[in-house]
């Protein structure tokens, strides 16, 4: 896959993620847009993958951080009592 | 995204609590931001949450038989991009070049495109979307997509 | 290999603040977000694992209710369930859509779609009802295994790991079976973007209660619906003294 490629995926990626984010998706969005433009100019190929590589962790925390409210709100609603 | 990288930092770590369902406390920071209403997520028009009545969502394939009219697509492609808010409305027409006449940037060129996935429910491999650099066609795209011309 | 029928709930968002109608006839739905009930979010997790441990050959979701539904089913689908079948139910008949109908058209379709398990979150987070797999089970004259926070198929029975009262009571059950997800089932993935592109040409099929023979006549009116209680303010007292008191007063100390 081009980096270019992947790099679009991951802003794609992202950009959906931010769709649900608690401090709402314009504030995310435009952080995540100056975050990618702040390095257009990166040309040098192992910089590049160690951004992407950066970016994907980045997803994989914000999957988790949703993942983790949510359940926090169930458990907080539905066992307060019982732990 | 600084302060996405740092939410998640003082998160990663109450991550391994979830995992072992602890049931310690979240920071008080990280609880603060979670909880904060989601307004602009609900404000923002480019991606319609569920207000808006957008009967084209439902993909199902009795509802998207009906073929949409050409000036439809050109409605909807129009109605998308202007309600980008990099876009002015007044400078958008069918033939404007995103980048060269409304003055967008390579990322919101992906986000118009993503914005058009959404609108008519299909995706659009990176490199057509490359190509798409007006209005008119995206248009030409879907209505092809779509088999109007039959 | 195991057919598994999944019951999935389109209810409000579980981060919305719910406000009830001024007519105390049920709660504002209306421009409001929309979301997959979390508990089947727990139950099609599980159901899809099944599938990628290869103990499932096919899962297929079922949501109960107006066209809205398929967003939902489009969820599951996203998260790796194969095909949806949409019952459609729609204006005052969906308002008035209860456990036991949902319970009958789910033992209904388990039948029609030969499935060997059926697999449901424990209670919507809406109505929290907590009936739905039981009185499918009923329906069906299944075993069935509720609150589970551990599967483990076997040859021809199932072992599930519940959350009762107090501890963890673990059962063996004949398949087919109806199960109820508990939170502590798993944690479901998230439904990433290449997927939910991908699910948007997954089949999804509408059909009606009539269809299947089920009758939506409610069998439970809302007399009304109301706020919780609000929380009363709390006080500043001026020092340790007072508090002391305050304290003696309630009879915490």
């Amino acid at each position: 896959m081009s980096h270019r490629k992947q790099v679009i995926d991951l802003y794609k990626t992202l950009l959906h993620l931010g769709k649900e984010y608690p401090s709402g998706y314009e504030y995310f969005r435009s952080r995540l847009h100056n975050a990618f433009m702040k390095n257009k100019d990166v040309t040098d190929s192992e910089k590049i993958e160690k951004m992407i590589g950066h970016g994907q962790y980045i997803v994989k925390e914000v999957e988790a951080l949703y993942m983790l409210k949510k359940y926090r709100t169930l458990k907080r609603r539905y066992y307060r009592d019982n732990q | 995204m600084a302060g996405i990288v740092k939410n998640i930092r003082a998160l990663s770590k109450q991550t391994n609590y979830l995992r072992s369902f602890a049931t310690r406390s979240l920071a008080v920071g990280v609880n603060n931001k979670i909880n904060r209403p989601q307004q602009s997520l609900v404000k923002s028009t480019l991606f319609l949450t569920s207000t808006q009545p957008m009967q084209s969502r439902f993909y199902s394939p009795e509802v998207t038989k009906s073929k949409p009219t050409e000036q439809e697509i050109k409605d909807r492609v129009l109605k998308v991009c202007s309600s980008y808010d990099k876009v002015t409305a007044d400078k958008l027409k069918l033939e404007s070049h995103f980048i060269n006449d409304l003055g967008l940037d390579s990322l919101d060129h992906v986000e118009v495109i993503m914005a058009i996935e959404d609108e008519f429910g299909f995706e659009i491999p990176d490199q057509d979307a490359e190509k798409l650099l007006r209005p008119a066609d995206i248009v030409r795209y879907v209505a092809d997509k779509e088999d109007i011309y039959d | 290999m195991a057919r598994v029928l999944v019951g999935v709930k389109r209810v409000i968002d579980y981060a919305v603040k719910i406000r009830v109608k001024p007519d105390k006839t049920g709660v504002v739905t209306d421009g409001v977000k929309h979301s997959m009930n979390p508990f089947d979010e727990i139950a099609v997790e599980e159901a899809v694992r099944l599938k990628e441990k290869k103990i499932a050959s096919e899962v297929i979701a079922v949501s109960c209710g107006p066209a809205q539904s398929q967003e939902v089913l489009r969820t599951a689908l996203a998260m790796g369930v194969d095909k949806g079948i949409h019952v459609e139910i729609t204006g005052a008949e969906y308002d008035t859509l209860q456990p036991i109908h949902v319970s009958k058209i789910l033992a209904k379709l388990a039948e029609k779609e030969k499935a060997d398990l059926v697999i449901v979150g424990k209670q919507a987070i809406d109505d929290d009802s907590n009936q739905t797999a039981q009185m499918t089970a009923a329906y069906l004259d299944w075993p069935q295994a509720t609150f589970a926070s551990k599967i483990e198929k076997g040859d021809k029975d199932i072992t599930v790991t519940r959350e009762v009262d107090g501890g963890l009571e673990t059962i063996k059950c004949k398949m087919p079976a109806v199960i109820s997800a508990d939170l502590r089932l798993n944690e479901p993935r998230y439904a990433t973007l290449p997927n939910i592109m991908k699910a948007k040409k997954k089949p999804i099929t509408k059909l009606t209660p009539k269809d299947l023979g089920v009758d939506c006549a409610p069998r439970i009116q809302v007399v009304s619906v109301e706020d919780p209680p609000t929380r009363q303010a709390g006080v500043v007292l001026p020092d340790v003294d007072a508090l002391v008191g305050k304290l003696k007063e309630g009879g915490h100390v």
